[in-house]
């Protein structure tokens, strides 16, 4: 819930209730989580992104690519994504967490172009860290593209 | 813009003014907004989301499904959802919703059961309206394809 702000004036008594409206509103603000992939696995467990997700707490997962691509140029060396954590689920004995995210290459001709796409991270048991596991993301054969903002 | 910290000292006055940084500073820090889909209605309207969306406030949908599926287990038994909420506008007579998601049915009959792209979409009928689930969104199987590498 957005955060309404208390107005203050010289003279006004400092409340326990306007001060724990204050404690409240700094735990409550910008609390999203980064969770990192290493290059080996995310920096968290599947229980933590699961009771994380569980109490609303967005997630993101950051991931920078590296500097083999020839296109960036050595400020921007590194493709970084953050993307969006929007499931988390058990699927048989695989503790699965779902991403979302634009893939660049997937129209891989001369058009250089996002396409919608999912990460998906797995682990063998709750308390293990999820390693990559694949992407899956619509193919370049069936996908539109607009120059101009398509509602 | 961001925030910089007061530096409290022993002895300093509490003013107005700095009570009034502390609480400004709150109320901008872009607390994300969890709206809760409950049997397929969301608990905010479609005015108070448009209104945190116009506003630049995120909103995620958080929606909790399971319990029934065989294979989940006891600790695990539900899958959860976090959406962010990536468009809102009227359509003809129809307040829409729309958020991003991560499918794993749709490459179900693969043996990989890992997500597809996907965009879940609600409805109201008038602006004052708690939107409902109309529909979601997802290329069928045959138009994604899935890698084992980040791309």
């Amino acid at each position: 819930m957005a955060y309404t702000p208390t107005t203050w004036n010289r003279g006004d008594t400092v409340t326990s209730t306007k001060l724990n409206k204050l404690e409240q509103g700094v735990a409550n603000a910008g609390s999203a989580v980064i969770i990192t992939d290493n290059g080996t696995s995310l920096d968290k467990t599947f229980a933590e992104i699961y009771d994380l997700i569980l109490n609303g707490i967005p997630c993101y997962i950051k991931y920078s690519a590296g500097a083999s691509s020839t296109n960036l140029d050595t400020e921007y060396s590194y493709a970084t994504m953050l993307l969006s954590v929007v499931k988390v689920q058990k699927y048989n004995n695989d503790y699965r967490i779902y991403a979302v995210c634009a893939m660049a290459s997937s129209p891989s001709g001369s058009v250089m172009l996002g396409t919608s796409e999912v990460w998906a991270y797995q682990a063998s048991s709750s308390s293990g860290y999820p390693t990559f596991y694949r992407t899956t993301h619509t193919l370049s054969t069936s996908i539109e593209t607009f120059d101009y903002r398509f509602f | 813009m961001s925030y910089t910290p007061t530096t409290w000292t022993t002895g300093d006055i509490i003013t107005a003014t700095k009570m009034n940084k502390i609480e400004n500073g709150i109320a901008n820090a872009g607390s994300a907004v969890i709206v809760t889909e409950t049997n397929n209605t969301l608990d905010k309207t479609f005015a108070e989301i448009y209104d945190l969306i116009h506003s630049g406030t995120p909103c995620y949908i958080k929606r909790i499904e399971g319990g029934a599926i065989s294979d989940l287990d006891s600790t695990y038994v539900y899958y959860i959802q976090l959406m962010p909420i990536v468009a809102i506008y009227k359509y003809n007579d129809n307040y829409r919703i729309y958020a991003s998601h991560a499918m794993g049915a749709a490459a179900q009959s693969t043996i990989y059961y890992i997500g597809s792209p996907a965009i879940v979409t609600y409805q109201a009928s008038s602006s004052t309206g708690y939107p409902t689930f109309l529909r979601t969104a997802y290329p069928d199987q045959s138009y994604v394809d899935i890698t084992q590498s980040k791309q």
